[in-house]
């Protein structure tokens, strides 16, 4: 992207990700740059900037930063976070932007499986007579999947098809 | 002490080490950790997905633990700050809190506020504190170097965390390396994040961000890399071979979850630890153990 | 006439002059001859010394006068001059201390008068900023006449009897000093003089907090584009920057538009602009930097300006096409501003509101005493910034109208010498001095800057502590000291301010390569003066540093420029005279900037060592 053309950017994108959890201080970003210097990701990959990114949900750039890959490689280490002079929590940021792109229907393939697998286990690992049988080599008390509960938490959750950009 | 034991989804399955060691230290240190069969996922994996269906599921952990009426320690830095952020939030939030319970609701449960949570280690650091485990060690591990990694998950964010230890400056895992006798070795990377969170995203980039650790360490010269959480562990112990391999390095590094070493200052055999399940090891490191 | 009678050095106690590496019992014996010594053992002693007045003491081991202690004093700050001196430690002490020594024996008993102010404000202005200084004032106990009000506002009823208004009437001047000012009025049915303790221009103001317009605020449809520009022809005030933020607050808040200032540079180093800043961020204001080449425009074919520029955390080119520009323009005051400041001497800012860019001007003071200004008058633009005006204003007007006892005779004329041309009443930066007779200078006014006495063409006027013969003193006998043998070390006389010079030699590090420096305090470093200089470098110094506050931090608004001036024409005359200019050198420093006073210093001292020593000297190898 080398320029941006504000006729076709959506201004009320800003209050939309403010009025998410975490995201309250994002229009108080004053670029100073604190958080893409200290990014351990940004240090690897210089394409990812949160400076960059809080800028582009400010200047209203929706597709550019929802269907991008921007929010799925934060690492949330919080190091920028942490470090914010104006309190911009960007790590909590970055999971609202993701709960928004995942509702607009992007996000990395692997994900999709996550509910599905709470669905029907109630964790993300299954837990058979091969796993009891290990732990109990170790004197480890046996596990049971209990997925009763995630079934009625999760029984609307479905995430959009289209995902898997 | 009692404390409900909370496992997550990765430990009970893939470091079985990690969660025998756990058990035995803490029934030598006199803290009582209790299982809970209906103890499930976390919520950690959804946060990304859904903050609010992510957090039902770390409430209904927290009413599951208030019924009985105990406190929590978990011993993934993922499931730890997932349940802490969790209690943060509700006891912030009424509104928030009384749309949870609704949906607990169904389930037959209701969270009233107030559950602790804990990282095991921090209830070594802070509710047990170094000095009493100097003082239960039998067999220090004097001559040993371990360097510690405390992960991001463990120390921050910070206020979620009450500022228990220092992010900018942790020394919690130092001081209870060296109260094993053991030396806490100090290194420039001591901060860095080990990359897991982007494992499932971007491997190559993982990779890098924990590469660029161990590489550190291993010019350094360490017995070992303690590390408290399995995330942290799958990065520097799980794909280590891998890393080496990549880019062309003959590193070893190898790994221990800290209570292993606490366990062997306490006098526990390498094999009640698990040992055997550490894949990147010294084994002459543990001979004096046996 | 009427000299000091006593000479009194105090001395720290022996442990501390030992630290300093002086021989306690030599140096008492060496001074005891020329001065009563008295060691104290803390200075809360030495301000209980008797008989004061008649006293000139020298405060050995201190930076500032004690203002208990109602005698001529000088003060030897040792520990952070020496190390800046060549020589012995017990010899430069004894030489700062003999210099000091001399000054106050050239010096006159000081003479104290009371003086009682007229409890009494003029507020002069119409609008909220006079009306709330009107109430504040009032329930401060003060008597208040308000001129140019609205006629038909009226205090709360209790306090009527302490209340006149006169909206009709007209100023036409004003004369006197802090707490005894004369105002002269006039009105239809004639002319009237009133006696006042102090004056606050509050200006006009229609009352309205909302000026720019916020731009159209029923323009809602989506993708609607407003934006403001500030600072893209000439840079904006803070005042401006204020309202724009302001404006674009309320239209972000009011109004579904999107809404942007473009500014080459935010400011917000004025008072209640970072809050104002905040707001505007939070309101959803998008701030853009542009180039300061300012951005590219083009027209688009619907016949809107767009802007073009790069932005740095976008890492991309911006193409903004406002639907509706608001364009800033500089805000004028209004014109009873600058005949008010010609009527009472007032220094005007660059864009004619009473708030020139001096940090000492803050929050509502002028450059004279006892008269402030505030609110529309200096240019501000939020209620609260008012508020902490007028509250500034009503202390800093409670302090100066309270009785007080203090020294009058710290500028002496000498009527022999004076042509009576007044040029120290226009040179004045504070309207401290008045013509009767003779110049005085009231005691209540004047800044003690001694600017009057450095423009004064026939010397008849001097600041006590820093007349003629006393700087002159200190430098013959600090000069004539003797000079290291071996090695070059240039001496450089550094005349400073004692504000800003001296602090920031106090907060230095200590040099690392030896320095030969000789100390001379001045008021304000536009007490420079020609003749100063001279001396200096005909008894041997190789080089003259004057060093100044920052000219925007000066006291006076003018010594700082002053200074500069002088040295700008002094190193002309001294290249005239086939004398090294180079030997001369000007800056301005902070208060604080030890570390850039050590860098400066010693960056001269290598210089002129390159020169080699002074054609004048004599000293050196």
């Amino acid at each position: 992207m080398t320029e941006i053309n504000l006729d076709h950017a959506d201004p009320k994108f800003k209050d939309e990700v403010a009025a998410l959890r975490g995201a309250e201080r994002i229009k108080l970003c004053y670029a100073c740059g604190v958080c893409s210097a200290r990014c351990p990701v940004g240090e690897i990959n210089s394409g990812f900037d949160p400076r960059r990114i809080i800028r582009l949900i400010v200047l209203g750039l929706r597709e550019e930063v929802l269907a991008g890959p921007w929010p799925w490689i934060c690492s949330t280490c919080f190091t920028c976070q942490e470090t914010c002079p104006q309190g911009v929590k960007f790590t909590e940021v970055m999971f609202a932007i993701k709960n928004m792109a995942a509702r607009a229907g992007h996000f990395p393939p692997g994900l999709s499986a996550q509910p599905d697998l709470l669905r029907a286990k109630g964790r993300l690992y299954e837990i058979s007579d091969f796993e009891n049988q290990k732990r109990a080599e170790l004197d480890l008390p046996p596990l049971e999947e209990a997925p009763a509960h995630f079934e009625i938490i999760l029984r609307d959750f479905h995430l959009k098809s289209g995902g898997g950009d | 002490m009692s404390w409900a034991l909370f496992l997550g989804c990765t430990v009970p399955v893939r470091n079985l080490n990690y969660e025998a060691s756990v058990r035995k230290t803490a029934g030598k240190l006199g803290l009582d950790l209790v299982d809970l069969p209906q103890f499930g996922c976390c919520g950690f994996p959804l946060k990304s997905l859904s903050l609010e269906k992510a957090l039902v599921i770390a409430a209904r952990n927290l009413a599951l633990a208030q019924d009985r009426g105990l406190d929590v320690a978990a011993v993934c830095s993922a499931c730890a700050a997932t349940l802490t952020e969790a209690e943060h939030i509700l006891a912030h939030d009424p509104e928030l809190l009384e749309k949870v319970n609704r949906e607990l609701a169904e389930l037959g449960l209701s969270y009233r506020g107030g559950v602790k949570v804990r990282h095991y280690s921090r209830i070594l650091y802070e509710d047990l504190g170094p000095e009493k485990i100097r003082a239960a060690v039998i067999k220090p591990l004097t001559g040993l170097r371990f360097a510690p990694h405390y992960g991001c998950h463990y120390l921050k964010p910070a206020e979620v965390m009450d500022h228990f230890d220092d992010p900018e400056n942790p020394r919690g895992l130092a001081e209870l390396i060296s109260a094993l006798g053991a030396e806490a070795v100090d290194y420039p990377g001591l901060k860095d994040c080990c990359g897991g969170g982007v494992l499932g995203v971007d491997e190559d980039l993982a990779q890098k961000m924990a590469f660029h650790k161990l590489d550190a360490l291993d010019r350094l010269g360490v017995t070992g890399l303690a590390v408290i959480c399995p995330f942290c562990n799958v990065m520097f112990e799980g794909q280590q071979k891998a890393m080496a391999k990549k880019f062309g390095s003959k590193l070893k590094v190898p790994l221990f979850f800290y209570p292993q070493l606490l366990g062997l200052a306490l006098g526990f055999k390498p094999d009640e630890l698990g040992f055997k399940h550490n894949r990147i090891k010294d084994k002459d490191m543990l001979k004096p153990f046996e | 006439m009427d000299h000091v009678l006593n000479k009194i050095i105090v001395l720290p106690p022996p442990a501390v002059l030992a630290g300093w590496g002086i021989d306690p019992n030599r140096l008492t014996s060496e001074l005891g001859r020329a001065a009563e010594v008295v060691t104290v053992s803390s200075w809360d002693q030495a301000a209980n010394l008797a008989p004061p007045e008649n006293s000139g003491v020298v405060l050995v081991g201190r930076a500032e006068p004690l203002p208990a202690l109602k005698a001529l004093q000088t003060t030897i700050d040792l520990a952070s001059w020496t190390p800046w001196m060549a020589g012995p430690p017990h010899e430069k002490a004894l030489a700062l201390i003999t210099a000091a020594l001399a000054e106050v024996s050239l010096g006159r008993k000081a003479t104290f008068r009371r003086i009682v102010p007229e409890k009494k404000v003029l507020v002069w202005g119409r609008g909220p900023a006079a009306e709330k200084t009107t109430a504040a004032l009032l329930g401060a106990g003060l008597e208040v006449i308000l001129l140019g009000g609205a006629p038909d506002f009226s205090p709360e009823p209790a306090w009527s009897g302490r209340f006149t208004s006169l909206p009709q009437a007209r100023f036409q001047g004003l004369k006197g000093f802090p707490g005894r000012f004369t105002v002269f009025l006039s009105s239809d049915d004639g002319s009237r003089e009133l006696s006042v303790g102090a004056v606050v221009l509050c200006g006009v103001d229609a009352g309205s907090t909302r000026d720019p317009a916020a731009g159209p605020g029923g323009a809602g449809r989506p993708g609607f584009k407003l934006a403001f520009t500030a600072g893209l022809e000439q840079a904006a005030t803070s005042g401006d920057m204020g309202r724009i933020m302001t404006a674009a607050a309320a239209a972000a808040r009011e109004t579904d538009n999107a809404v942007f200032i473009l500014a080459p540079h935010v400011k917000v180093a004025g008072p209640g602009l970072e809050r104002l800043y905040t707001a505007a961020r939070e309101a959803g204001v998008v701030f853009l930097r542009t180039p300061d080449g300012g951005p590219r425009t083009a027209t688009t074919p619907d016949g809107r300006t767009e802007f073009r520029f790069f932005d740095g955390a976008a890492r991309a080119d911006i193409r903004l096409a406002p639907d509706f520009l608001v364009p800033d323009e500089p805000r004028k005051p209004d014109s009873t501003l600058s005949e008010a400041a010609g009527l009472m001497n007032l220094t005007l800012g660059e864009d004619g509101y009473l708030a020139p860019d001096n940090t000492l001007f803050l929050p509502a003071a002028t450059n004279r005493r006892g008269i402030l200004a505030l609110g529309p008058a200096r240019g501000t633009f939020s209620a609260d910034v008012l508020d902490r005006e007028i509250g500034s204003a009503a202390g800093e007007i409670g302090r100066l109208l309270t009785p007080v006892e203090i020294q009058d005779n710290r500028l002496v004329n000498d009527p022999g010498r004076c042509a009576i041309c007044l040029t120290c009443v226009r040179t004045c930066p504070v309207g401290a001095l008045d013509y009767v007779e003779r110049p005085v200078a009231d005691p209540l006014a004047c800044v003690e800057c001694g600017l009057c006495a450095a423009e004064c063409p026939g010397d008849a006027l001097q600041l006590e502590g820093f007349t003629d013969p006393q700087i002159k003193a200190r430098l013959r006998i600090l000069l004539e000291r003797p000079r290291t043998k071996d090695d070059f070390i240039p001496r450089l006389v550094l005349f400073g301010c004692r504000r800003s010079a001296f602090p920031a030699l106090a907060a230095a590090p200590t040099p690392e390569t030896p320095v030969d420096l000789v100390p001379i305090p001045l008021p304000c470093a536009g007490k420079i003066e020609q003749d100063l200089v001279f001396s200096a470098f005909l008894q041997g110094a190789d080089g003259v540093m004057v060093v100044s506050c920052h000219h925007d931090n000066c006291r006076t608004h003018q010594g700082s420029r002053d200074a500069a001036r002088r040295g700008r024409h002094l190193k002309m005359l001294l290249e005239k005279a086939g004398f090294e200019p180079a030997r001369l050198s000007f800056f301005t420093l902070a208060p604080n900037m030890g570390v850039e006073f050590q860098r400066a210093t010693v960056e001269f001292k290598d210089r002129i060592k390159e020169l080699g020593p002074s054609p004048l000297s004599g000293g050196g190898s």
